[in-house]
Formats: structure tokens, sequence, C-alpha cells
């Protein structure tokens, strides 16, 4: 069980101030997080349009490739040096995703 | 810290990975003993003998009083046919939580005796709904695509050490070290199995993450939903529920011309229908292919067989998510790997903990984070043990029995996790960490003499061993968080 | 029968691997044997046997039990290095305290 260190330990740079990039990544995250789950929900939509004719057949492929798509293109968004190629890409690909919903309508 | 690749996957493996992984510990860990649903249903109605006789089909007939209450009730009985796993017939029913099983003589088709329970498919339930309907499902779903994200991140933290560090376990080295040991092996070595079972899991609730319509669709349903729909209900033509069935042996026979000999395994009860359905256990391709008869005259209706390619993947996923094709030793196979799955996330868990503690050992948030840690990793079990002695001690007459099995479950997860945030919210997390370790491994060790003073006939060897089996996991679940309590 | 087949192959298979692995080997303090040399290569065919006896058995699962069975022959591996290590670490350091009694003497 956890008993690395006593619980009564305290900060060995108490004083030093010590710039951590994590309160900024929990706000890319959430963007990253925002754009990447949009992409997955209209390709989900999208299926149905692109997809097989059988509706239920659509669903699942649509659903299929969502459930895939959405850790892979959270992880390339998150995982790029610069935030905003981070964006970019899931940006594209919810774009790409709605138009294919939009232009087989 | 430095913002490179490593370190960014390090926090979102850390963060997504501990906030989901409690979860996960409990899907995982109700889900390894989900897979053995029918074997741990049979432990929990110890008055139905290991071994029976030879399936007779004239003997369903007699089930068919049963089945039509059931239907008058608005209920949807299924009738599971004996197989290798489980010689009984059995009348099931879905009760909103899990199936109630009555077993029958599969010879006479006389009810046997035994003690309403929820049985194994309480895991079931508690696997992919927490025991919370379409919310449960819909947070489990989410976890799961949490895990994809977290395997990912783990895999890309990992890459360098993936195969060189695939079987380096030190036990024996320093406590930090050892964990990261345990949580490697657990999910490198298991990684086929853990990124199936989060794939396949999370496709097959997709629909409450990702549903075919548009959000905003979804949302003017809603509203539109809580308006008054009387007249739509009124238009609904009732269907009368026949007051007598055909006789079910030829139906069975006729199914089995279509389906295949032996192949058939469930038979499933509509008013405007009778459908003899492919077994489960046929393969790993999930089919549900049936054949639908009348229950009037017994005609056949039509034959439902779905086809197409992505039908058939979409099986598949089933098919291997649930393992029901599986004979006895990929059963063992799934559990232990959903075993070391929970292992993952305890590890990782701890280790999460053990890195913070230093910095963070005094706040609030940490302390409430380890109390819901203590909750989840050892409540748990104990609480899925307490279930076990809940079945044999609670009175056999007892109304709503299967509930008050549920109600215990419930009461000692509670339990333990308020009394883990308590003792880790006095600053004393070790001392609930021991207590529970402690408990849980008095519940596992005293489960074998339960078994073997509350069980009807008993007997010590014995074909099958569904009782030996169960008794002895509960017995090495005690060895090790004996083991664990000990070295705290 | 497979399953247990199946795992004591792989379970050979990565015992190989793990004696081709200096960390492995270093940790289990352990030389590496000549003969695994010639053998290195030859290690690779033992997944392909594994793989040979789940079609034998029955096609449609060879595959889901061919990865099963790997992961569980990895676990016993794992756990047998760990405890042949430990044996080796007992057994060098008890040479070790031998040694140097037998120096003091």
């Amino acid at each position: 069980m956890p008993s690395e260190a006593p619980s009564t330990a305290r900060s060995r740079r108490s004083g030093a101030i010590v710039s951590s990039p994590a309160r900024w990544w929990i706000w890319r995250a959430v963007f990253v997080f925002a754009l990447v789950w949009m992409a997955a929900h209209f390709i989900t939509l999208g299926a149905l349009k692109w997809g097989p004719p059988v509706r239920h057949d659509a669903t699942v492929l649509g659903q299929m490739i969502a459930v895939a798509a959405f850790p892979l293109l959270f992880l390339l968004a998150f995982g790029t040096r610069s935030p905003l190629r981070g964006g970019i890409i899931a940006g594209a690909v919810g774009v790409v995703a709605l138009l294919a919903v939009l232009l087989h309508s | 810290m430095q913002d490179t690749l490593r370190t960014r996957m390090g926090w979102l493996h850390a963060w997504v990975g501990f906030a989901a992984g409690l979860l996960l510990f409990c899907v995982f860990a109700s889900g390894c003993l989900a897979v053995f649903d029918t074997e741990l249903t049979r432990w929990l109605q110890p008055e139905a003998p290991p071994q029976t006789e030879a399936f007779s089909p004239q003997s369903l007939d007699h089930v068919l009083p049963a089945v039509h209450d059931l239907l008058v009730q608005g209920e949807k009985p299924f009738i599971t046919l004996p197989s290798a796993r489980d010689p009984y017939l059995r009348l099931e029913h879905h009760d909103g939580h899990e199936f109630l099983t009555v077993p029958y003589n599969p010879q006479t088709g006389e009810r046997l005796n035994v003690r309403a329970t929820a049985g194994g498919t309480f895991f079931y339930d508690l696997h992919y709904t927490m025991r919370s309907g379409v919310y449960g499902e819909t947070v489990v779903a989410f976890a799961g695509l949490a895990l994809l994200l977290t395997i990912g991140s783990g895999i890309i933290i990992h890459l360098k050490g993936l195969i060189s560090d695939l079987m380096l376990l030190r036990p024996f080295a320093a406590r930090l070290r050892a964990w990261l040991d345990v949580h490697v092996v657990a999910a490198v070595v298991f990684l086929p199995f853990i990124l199936l079972m989060a794939y396949s899991g999370t496709f097959i609730r997709a629909r409450t993450l990702f549903p075919p319509v548009s959000y905003f669709a979804s949302v003017e349903n809603a509203f539109r939903a809580s308006a008054p729909s009387t007249h739509q209900k009124s238009e609904k033509p009732a269907v009368s529920i026949p007051s007598t069935f055909p006789p079910l042996a030829p139906l069975v026979a006729e199914a089995e011309r279509t389906i295949g000999a032996g192949q058939t395994g469930y038979i499933l009860f509509q008013p405007q229908n009778i459908l003899i359905s492919r077994t489960d256990a046929s393969g790993p391709l999930l089919t549900r292919e049936h054949v639908d008869f009348s229950p009037v005259d017994g005609h056949v209706l039509r034959h439902v067989l779905l086809p197409g390619a992505i039908t058939h993947t979409e099986q598949v996923l089933k098919g291997l998510h649930y393992a029901r094709w599986t004979g006895a030793g990929m059963r063992w196979l799934y559990f232990i790997s959903g075993a070391m799955g929970a292992v993952m996330f305890a590890s990782g868990s701890i280790i999460f903990l053990m890195k913070r503690r230093r910095q963070s050992g005094e706040r609030l948030m940490f302390r409430i984070a380890e109390g819901l840690a203590i909750g989840s990793v050892v409540g748990l079990p104990m609480g899925a043990l307490a279930f076990f002695w809940a079945n044999r001690l609670l009175p056999v007459a007892l109304q709503d029995r299967p509930l008050a099995e549920g109600h215990v479950f419930l009461a000692i997860w509670v339990l333990s996790a308020v009394s883990g945030m308590v003792w880790s919210l006095l600053g004393r997390p070790f001392q609930g960490w021991k207590i529970q370790l402690f408990c849980l491994a008095g519940l596992g060790l005293f489960l074998t003499p339960l078994d073997v003073v509350t069980r009807p006939g008993v007997t010590f060897f014995h074909v099958p061993t569904v009782f030996a089996a169960t008794d002895l996991v509960a017995f090495f679940l005690a060895l090790v968080s004996f083991q664990m309590a000990r070295r705290l | 029968m497979t399953i247990i087949l199946c795992t004591f192959v792989w379970c050979l298979f990565l015992l190989l691997q793990a004696c081709h692995e200096p960390k492995m080997l270093r940790y289990a303090r352990l030389q590496k044997p000549a003969w695994l040399q010639r053998a290195g290569v030859f290690r690779f065919v033992l997944p392909l046997v594994t793989l040979a006896l789940c079609f034998a058995e029955r096609a449609s699962t060879a595959v889901p039990v061919w990865i099963a069975t790997f992961s569980v022959a990895g676990l016993l591996v794992a756990l047998g290095w760990a405890g042949l290590a430990r044996y080796r670490e007992l057994l060098v350091t008890s040479a070790n305290v031998r040694a140097k009694t037998l120096g003091k003497e």
C-alpha cells in the first residue's frame, strides 16, 4: 500500500517558485476533449449518410469508428508540442466529419 | 516539469487513469466474476444437486404454467436449455437488474426447491451499469473511453521498455519500484486482453456516448417526450397472452432443423411469438439467430439471421467480450486476465497516491482520494464476499431475498468506503488499509467453512467443482490480502 | 489440454526471451549461456507452434486462445523469474557473508 513517505512530509521545495505546465495542460485537455468529442459525434452521425444503406449497420460502423478514433485523435492532438497544431488536427477531423454529414444530406 | 511528449502523456496517464481507474477496478473485478455467472448461480443455489439426469425435451412443457404466470405479470420469460456448463433447465426473467433464475429437473420438468437469489448475474449488472441503470451504463462507457486513452498514453510512456521489461517483476525491491513493476507486468503482459475488453466494452455501450442522432435533436426529443402522450398509448393494440402454449418439444426439433442439432440455447416467450434462439456457446460469433413460432398453434413464423460484414464484426466483438462460447479453460483465462486488469488499476491507483503523498499528503483532496481508493480496491471485494455470506446466512423464506442480498453487498461496500474515508481524513490511512484488508482476509478465509456448514448434502469430492473453485478463489484472495496487510 | 500445452510452449519461449534480455539476466545475476547464441533465432518458432496448436484445436477461437495463453505464460514466467532472482540473491548474499567470515578467521 502507499507508504513511500510519511503523510506529514512537507514540500521539499517550499519557497521555490516552480512553474509547472500541468495547470495549463488541464485546459488544453478540456479543449482537445471538446474538439475530439465533436469529431466522434459527427462521425457517428455521418455514418448514417455515407455508411451502408441499412441503418443498423451504418450506426454500428459509425460507433466502431468513433470509439476507435476518439482515443487516437485525443492522443494525437494532446501529444503535439504546439497546442495550436493539436487543435488544428482535431478540429480538421471534426470539420471533415461535419462536412460529410452536411454534404450527404 | 518539462513540456515533452512523455511528460504530457505521463500527466494524462496519471490523472485520467486515477480518476477512471477506481471505477474501472470495480468494472474489471465484477467482470471477471461475471465470466462465471452461471457457475456462481449454482454456488448460490446449493440445494440443486451438482449432477442431474439427461435432458428430455418433453420436460419443457412442465415449465409452461410458470412461463404463463410471468407473461401475465408483464415479464419476458425465457427458458435456458441444459448445456455442458449448466445441466439444469432454467426459467429466467430480468427483474430490471439481474436475471432471476429458477432451475427445473431437465428429465421430468419438476421445479427444484432452491433459495431465491440474485445469482451470478448480479455481478454482470454491476459490471456494466454499477446497478444504476442507463446513467451507470453511460458512466461505465465513459470510463471505457478513459481506459482507451490511458492505455494509449501508457504505451507511449513505456514504449522503450515494452519488450525488455515485459516480465521484469521485482517484488522485493523498494516499494514504489515493486508496485511499478506489478503495474507494468499486469498491464503489458495482459495488454491484448485489456485493449480488447476496453474497445469492445466501450463499443457495445457506444449508444449511450455516441447516439446516432444529433444532440440538439436528443434535447428536443427529451422535452417533447415530457408532454403527456395518452392519446398515442391508447392507439396501441393490446396483445393478448394465449392461455395455453403448444408443446415445445416439436418446436425445438423444428428449430434444430434450421439452426443445427444441439445448437438451440434459449426459448423466449412473448405474447405474439415464441423465439427459439441459437445458444451463445456455439462460437465467438454471437449471432442470436432465432426461429419464431406462433404461440397459438406453433407454426413457424420466420427465421431471423442478420447478414452483413459489419453485423458480423459487431457479433464477433460481442462474442469475444461476453465469452459465452468458451469452455472451462478459456473461462479461467478470461478470469485471470480480468483479475490482472483489476490488479493493474489497483496498483496504478496506489502508485498515483504514493508519488503524491510527500507533496500533497496533507491536502483534503488527497485524503478523499485515498479514502475512495480504499473503498474501491478493498471495498468491492469485501462487498462481493459479503454477498456470498448473505446468500448463505439470510433466511431462505425472506421476502425479496435477491434484493436483500444486493442490499448487503451495497451496505458493506458503502461501509468500507466511509470507513476508509474516515481513516484517511483522520490522517491514518494505513490503519484504514490494514483493517479492511484483514476484514477481507477474514471474509475470504471463512467462506469455505461457511459453505461446508450451510450447503445441504455436502461432499468434498464431486464433479463439477463449482463449490470447491469458488471457495478456493476466496481462500486465495484471503491469503493475498492477509499478506498485504501484514507487509504494510 | 491445448490451453495447458500452449501455455507451456509460450513459457518456454518467454524464458528464452528473458535469457536474451541483459536486464533480466542482470536482475537474476545470471550469465547468458553460450548455447543460447545459436538457439537465438529458433525461439521465434515457438509462438508459431502455439498458434498451430490453437488452430488445430478450433480455428474460430484460435487467436483468442493464443493471446490469452501468452498473457498467462508471461505472468507465470514473471513470477518464476522473480522467485529465481530472489533465490540467487539470497544465495549470493549468503556466499558473500560466508566468504567474509572465512576471511576474518
